[in-house]
């Protein structure tokens, strides 16, 4: 047994004790999460995060520093059933009252299709050079589409509401790069882990009424909580 | 050694794919449930400028216009409790209330506690989409009676409307308030309990207010009270007007009683009540102007009494059926029961008091008389229960379309397809029409009353939920729409244009208290 288990121990500490190298760039595949403590964003994804898939590309500045460029993508959306009020009508006049009656069916659908870019330094300590651990700071600047459509099913009703707008914010992670294989070979693949939190301005969503006029605002939110990329990709 | 591209492009399959994913498949993940709605149809109301809609998600009131647009009147953070317009439509008096709470530091509705917590009443006259006037009154005056001149509104209490009675610190439920609508002052007085029912003499110098066991006249220049009229003299006995009007010079006050056989005739001028025996209690008094006559209908007798305004005599005349309900032309008068499964419509000429009888196939729920009134319109309502399998029940268990040819004492009843949302009659030069919403149908039926049987059909863009007429002679068509949607119709033309998108103003308006404490 122990026979086996030398040359694993060997091997592991060759891995671990290999040279330092200068910093790889970088171009992986990311998922990613990040937080929606914002209530208002319930109406197209009731969850405390939201996925999001895109790319990370990494440009090496420095033996422990890279400037890493994300974008991210995302789409998410919700029948939304408005509670059921009834009204009466009398004359001219009118009041209404709750009942409840229609529960059941979507009165429409709400959805928010979005882009993550995010860009910032990223410091690295580098104990072996398979293992990575870094920090990164990044700005972000998300742009999105909020769509409100109370006949999804057909391409000419009068209701398909469209805003978008820019929300800026940033996020703050800690990480780290695990790229065990090859490590001499000018082309690795490796996978990487962040953790971390983010933060958007909340900022309303503007669409132009179908029949024209001044623009009114149709969803207002921003973004915020917990933030995670798990991504994995190529480092050269 | 630098690295070949090729090897890296198989990475930007996967966004590459993302970014091909058309918009027109919305993502749909889940469910969310929305306090609404968002617009309520019901609350249309029309004025010359716009047909005012409440958002009741968002708290707000939006002028919808009929070219296109629409935008939301600036009520301070307050939200439309109700709202009607004035009689020549130029304005729309809006009932509305805030959330105030005591807690200076509060600034969101969440951040006060619940006891803390109240509601500010005040009533807004809007106008071309903008606050005129603001004023206070007694938030549980849920209901407005306007002068001839429509310079003043008296509000008052309808308990049977009213949704809840709000008390803010005590109520008095003798009270009604008189409001200067260009000014916006307000003149309240006490005038008896259950003051329900208000008349303005056609002069607009004074209004006679009725009030459980008494009627108030008030002076409208003073806003003092001149006359009080007791309708009984023993103070354990209650009697509550049930139906009221003034001839037409005037003069006298009519004031039928609920389940009496009396009618009170008030001399305004000279301060005396005579009481005129009836031989059941009506259930509709009409005063017609042109003829200077009442006509009193009976639901448990079958006949209609015509009362002159001179000596204040009655003629009976004798009807197959009883009828409760009553529209007048300046010659003659129309007669039919919306309260029972009786058939019947009279047709009464004033001049002859000989009733022309029509039988409808089904009960009339409703009825309108066109402007030239040749024309009445009806809409019949089903008579579940018929079992049969024969025409008769086939008519009988549908809802249908009543078209009486007043002038060649003729009358049609059609069969609709379901149940009517709304109807509305219009007349113009180039003929008479019915217009007939049908429930789920995306389309409305315009009848031709010369030619009933074939009506045209006018396409509408989604199904419609509630109809209205606009004060320039048009129509506005509400729809069944989420986030709104109305539709104004030119009859002459068949022309429609379309309002969209106002239901989604402010959909995630924040919870904060629009007037904080001590700024209102």
């Amino acid at each position: 047994m122990l026979t086996g288990l030398f040359p694993m121990s060997l091997f592991t500490l060759a891995l671990l004790a290999a040279p330092a190298t200068a910093a790889d760039h970088e171009l992986s595949l990311e998922l990613g999460g990040f937080g929606t403590m914002d209530e208002r964003f319930d109406m197209f994804r009731q969850s405390p995060m939201v996925g999001t898939l895109g790319l990370r590309g990494a440009v090496a500045l420095h033996d422990n520093v890279a400037i890493v460029l994300g974008v991210h993508h995302g789409a998410w959306g919700s029948s939304v059933e408005v509670d059921g009020e009834g009204s009466e009508y009398d004359d001219d006049e009118y009041y209404y009252y709750y009942s409840y009656e229609d529960e059941g069916d979507a009165d429409f659908q709400a959805a928010y299709r979005g882009n993550q870019v995010l860009v910032g330094p990223k410091v690295d300590v580098r104990i072996v050079d398979a293992f990575r651990p870094y920090a990164t700071v990044q700005a972000a600047l998300f742009t999105g589409t909020v769509r409100l459509d109370d006949d999804p099913d057909h391409d000419d009703n009068e209701n398909q509401l469209k805003a978008t707008a820019l929300q800026p914010g940033g996020v703050a992670a800690l990480g780290f790069d695990l790229v065990p294989l090859r490590p001499r070979q000018p082309l690795r693949f490796g996978t990487h882990l962040e953790l971390g939190y983010g933060l958007t301005a909340a900022t309303g969503f503007q669409a132009k009424p179908p029949g024209g006029g001044e623009k009114v605002e149709i969803a207002r939110f921003g973004f915020g909580g917990f933030y995670m990329r798990w991504g994995v990709g190529a480092y050269f | 050694m630098p690295t070949p591209l090729s090897r890296l492009l198989p990475l930007l399959l996967p966004v590459g794919l993302l970014a091909c994913n058309p918009w027109e498949n919305l993502p749909d993940q889940d469910w969310y449930w929305m306090d609404g709605p968002l617009w309520d149809p019901s609350s249309a109301v029309a004025a010359t400028d716009g047909v005012y809609i409440a958002l009741p998600h968002a708290g707000a009131l939006a002028r919808v216009k009929d070219d296109g647009t629409f935008d939301v009147v600036d009520l301070d953070g307050a939200e439309v409790v109700r709202m009607v317009a004035t009689p020549d439509a130029s304005q729309v008096i809006v009932w509305d209330r805030w959330r105030v709470c005591e807690d200076p530091e509060a600034e969101k509705v969440e951040d006060c506690d619940e006891e803390e917590l109240s509601w500010s009443y005040e009533l807004s006259v809007v106008q071309d989409g903008a606050v005129q006037v603001v004023t206070e009154i007694p938030p549980h005056l849920n209901r407005l009676a306007f002068s001839p001149d429509g310079g003043t509104a008296v509000a008052y209490l309808d308990f049977e409307s009213a949704d809840d009675v709000p008390v803010d610190g005590v109520v008095d439920l003798t009270q009604v308030a008189f409001v200067d609508l260009g000014s916006g002052a307000v003149q309240s007085l006490s005038v008896g309990f259950s003051a329900n029912n208000v008349l303005f003499s056609l002069d607009g110098s004074r209004a006679v207010v009725l009030s459980r066991s008494q009627v108030v006249v008030v002076d409208l220049a003073t806003f003092e009270k001149t006359v009080t009229y007791p309708l009984t003299l023993d103070a354990d006995q209650q009697v509550d007007p049930n139906g009221a009007a003034l001839t037409p010079d005037g003069r006298y006050a009519l004031i039928t009683i609920e389940g009496s056989k009396d009618l009170y005739k008030l001399d305004l001028d000279v301060e005396a009540i005579d009481i005129i025996s009836l031989e059941g209690a009506p259930a509709t008094l009409s005063v017609n102007n042109d003829q200077d006559k009442s006509l009193l209908v009976y639901g448990s007798l079958a006949q209609v009494d015509v009362l002159e305004h001179e000596y204040f005599g009655i003629q009976s005349v004798e009807l197959d059926e009883p009828c409760t309900a009553v529209l007048e032309t300046a010659t003659t008068a129309l007669l039919y029961n919306d309260q029972a499964r009786t058939h019947d419509v009279y047709e009464l000429d004033f001049a002859t008091l000989e009733p022309v009888e029509y039988v409808m196939a089904n009960p009339v729920q409703s009825m309108e008389l066109t402007a030239s009134g040749r024309y009445a319109v009806a809409v019949l309502a089903p008579e579940y229960g018929s079992s049969g399998n024969d025409l008769d029940d086939y008519q009988d268990n549908r809802y249908g379309l009543g078209v009486i040819d007043l002038q060649e004492d003729d009358d049609v009843s059609l069969v609709l397809e379901a149940q009517p949302v709304g109807a509305a009659v219009v007349e113009d030069e180039s003929g008479s029409f019915a217009l007939l919403l049908l429930e789920g149908l995306d389309s409305l039926l315009k009848v031709d009353l010369s030619n009933p049987s074939v009506p045209a059909v006018v396409e509408l863009v989604e199904a419609p939920t509630g109809i209205g007429a606009l004060p320039d002679g048009r129509f506005y068509i509400t729809h069944d729409a989420a986030l709104g949607l109305v539709s104004f119709l030119d009859p002459a033309t068949d022309t429609l244009t379309s309002t969209a998108g106002f239901g989604a103003v402010d959909l995630q308006g924040d919870d904060e208290l629009p007037r904080l404490a001590g700024e209102e």
